[in-house]
């Protein structure tokens, strides 16, 4: 994230690069969380790290660029585009798009059980059994996380992320 | 260090110690105010460096979410740690900070910007101290965390220091002075002793003064050591006082016995010339009853023979009053007193004229001489002196005697001058011994008795008499009748 946005600053002949939009961010975002987070050795044992887009997809390209040539836990990234909820179950991390929000517990219920990091691009997410949702606070990308639904995946989220969150949901409650 | 040599011994040595310690206390002093300057920067960078390592791994997540609020946040735990004036947290390229910690404005705007190539590394300039530390993720540097810290701190503690340096000096320099106190007595005591005792040994002569203190040190030995050359002069003092008394002694027994000699001597001739006055009376009253009795029994051969006999008992005569006049002189006790000296050489004079009146001479008395001496005594050396120069002027055309004092009376010498046959100055010596005559008795009669009793009245007045004189050309005698003063 921080040498994307480097990069776009680095290029003034660009002038549309020069501020980073929203999907950028977020598209950064993704790949940040997946640095902070642990998954438990049964979770992660496919060969690509695989980041499902459930519903429409916001990025496009972007999210690609943010991605490319990077790895995460050692191994190559696979960005999933789908519509079928089930398709992401075997996902390490499942970004969910505002599209979802009408039947937000039937895809959250698809994912359960398994150790899926799901993070939603709407509001009060967090409060509805997501784990990171993504928010705007004066017109700046924050997030908040639901700890109990985290620690449920059984996915360890570093405190350094947690400190950064807009709100927690703790544990009880 | 001429005014150094110019100190006491005291002075010196508490001088020498106070000097040393403050020295050695100073130069202690100076060693571990650096050390403890450069540990102290040492402890500092070691802690700002560790508190800038812990902000730069708190800063990655800030960085990476954009969170200038958590970089603050994460920046405030400096507020805890006083040094620090200002720090900042800035993305990797930029100049200006992502998040600021500054205690005070002027503080924020002293906030340097990172130096791109350094990962971490301290900077001590002017009074301030600039840690950085990179900000890295994913193995690459995505910002610098920047620390700038005053070093006041470490100026209060050297003013402190120093402030406990200069109390332990002022401590060290009395303690010093105390310590140098105890050690005078040891060393300079008895150095001051000894100077003492040598200097009242030099200015009162007393050996029998002793240095105190016997230590086992040199000062100890140089104490023994003075102690036995007093000891070595006191027992040449004493000898050479033995010494003297002995030659004392002995001179006094000399001077008994010669004196008891002399006496004896003196009684001796006396009575000789006592005893020898019988026979020649008998003599001469004999050989007068021949004369006038037997005269025409006897030849003129006979008579002339007799007279010769007479002349010769009357001359021995004298010679006996001489000699016994010579032994009163030397038992007659001294009766001084104010004596008019020009009238008695006058009597003298006139006695003597009248006993020659045949002779026709020039008598010349200077006025007004008066003498302190034994008037009978004093008779007897002018009658001598003025004897002589009537004799031995017996001769010479135009005689003339003069009788006066040297340097008008103001108690010079006396003189007898005449212009008689006078005597060689080679004899000079001769003149005043017995019976020692320089002229032939045919030219001039005497018996050698008169200047021998003049020279020992003059020197039973504690006087001294000389005389001057050349062949043809007359004599002059001197005398004084008081001791030299």
């Amino acid at each position: 994230m921080s040498l994307l946005l480097a990069a776009a600053m680095a290029r003034p002949a660009a002038p549309a690069a020069a501020l980073p939009t929203d999907y950028e961010v977020k598209a950064a975002y993704l790949y940040n969380f997946a640095k902070f987070v642990r998954w438990p050795d049964d979770a992660a044992g496919g060969p690509r790290f695989v980041v499902a887009i459930v519903g429409d997809d916001p990025f496009g390209a972007v999210i690609d660029r943010a991605f490319q040539g990077k790895t995460v836990l050692g191994r190559p990234v696979e960005i999933r585009r789908t519509r079928v909820v089930r398709e992401a179950a075997d996902a390490q991390m499942a970004f969910i798009g505002a599209s979802e929000r009408a039947h937000l517990p039937e895809v959250l219920a698809a994912l359960k059980g398994g150790s899926v990091l799901t993070v939603g691009d709407m509001d009060r997410f967090a409060d509805g059994g997501g784990m990171v949702g993504f928010r705007l606070k004066d017109s700046t990308v924050r997030f908040e996380v639901n700890l109990r639904e985290v620690k449920q995946a059984r996915l360890q989220m570093s405190s350094q992320i947690i400190r950064l969150a807009q709100r927690v949901i703790e544990d009880g409650g | 260090m001429r005014a150094f040599e110019g100190l006491t011994v005291r002075r010196k040595l508490t001088s020498i110690s106070v000097l040393s310690s403050m020295t050695a206390l100073i130069s202690a002093s100076l060693v571990f105010l650096v050390y403890d300057a450069t540990t102290f920067r040492e402890r500092m960078a070691a802690r700002l460096g560790t508190e800038a390592q812990i902000i730069s791994s708190n800063a990655v997540t800030p960085l990476l979410f954009n969170d200038n609020d958590a970089a603050a946040t994460t920046l405030g735990g400096l507020q805890a740690e006083r040094a620090v004036m200002a720090a900042g947290i800035f993305r990797v390229g930029e100049g200006n900070p992502f998040a600021v910690f500054a205690r005070d404005p002027a503080s924020r705007a002293s906030l340097p910007a990172p130096r791109p190539d350094s990962e971490a590394d301290a900077l001590f300039e002017s009074g301030h101290l600039t840690i950085q530390r990179a900000v890295q993720f994913e193995g690459k540097t995505i910002g610098h965390i920047v620390v700038r810290a005053s070093l006041g701190e470490l100026r209060a503690r050297q003013r402190r220091y120093a402030l406990i340096v200069l109390v332990v000096l002022a401590a060290s320099f009395l303690l010093a002075m105390g310590l140098s106190r105890i050690a005078e007595r040891t060393i300079s005591g008895p150095i001051l002793a000894l100077a003492a005792v040598a200097s009242e040994v030099s200015t009162r002569k007393d050996y029998s003064v002793r240095a105190p203190g016997q230590g086992k040190d040199e000062l100890g030995t140089l104490v023994t050591t003075f102690n036995q050359m007093l000891d070595e002069i006191q027992a040449r003092n004493r000898e050479l006082e033995q010494a003297r008394g002995d030659l004392e002694r002995r001179v006094e027994a000399r001077t008994r016995d010669l004196a008891a000699a002399n006496k004896e001597l003196e009684a001796f001739s006396y009575s000789v010339s006592h005893d020898l006055r019988a026979p020649l009376r008998a003599i001469d009253g004999f050989s007068k009853v021949l004369l006038s009795s037997y005269a025409k029994a006897l030849d003129d051969r006979g008579r002339h023979y007799l007279d010769r006999v007479r002349a010769a008992t009357q001359r021995m005569s004298e010679l006996i009053d001489d000699l016994l006049g010579l032994a009163r002189v030397g038992r007659k006790e001294l009766a001084r007193r104010e004596v008019d000296v020009s009238a008695l050489a006058g009597r003298v004079a006139a006695e003597l004229a009248r006993r020659d009146a045949e002779r026709a001479v020039r008598v010349e008395i200077a006025p007004g001489l008066s003498a302190h001496a034994d008037p009978q005594l004093l008779a007897i050396v002018l009658e001598n002196l003025l004897g002589n120069a009537w004799k031995f002027t017996g001769k010479a055309a135009g005689a003339c005697i003069e009788v006066g004092q040297e340097r008008n009376g103001a108690g010079g010498p006396f003189y007898v001058r005449d212009n008689g046959a006078g005597f060689d100055m080679a004899y000079a010596d001769k003149l005043f011994g017995a019976f020692q005559r320089l002229h032939l008795d045919s030219d001039f009669e005497g018996t050698g008795i008169g200047l021998v009793t003049v020279q020992r009245i003059v020197a039973r007045h504690g006087g001294r008499i000389w005389a001057e004189g050349a062949v043809g050309k007359g004599a002059t005698f001197r005398f004084t009748l008081e001791p030299k003063e």
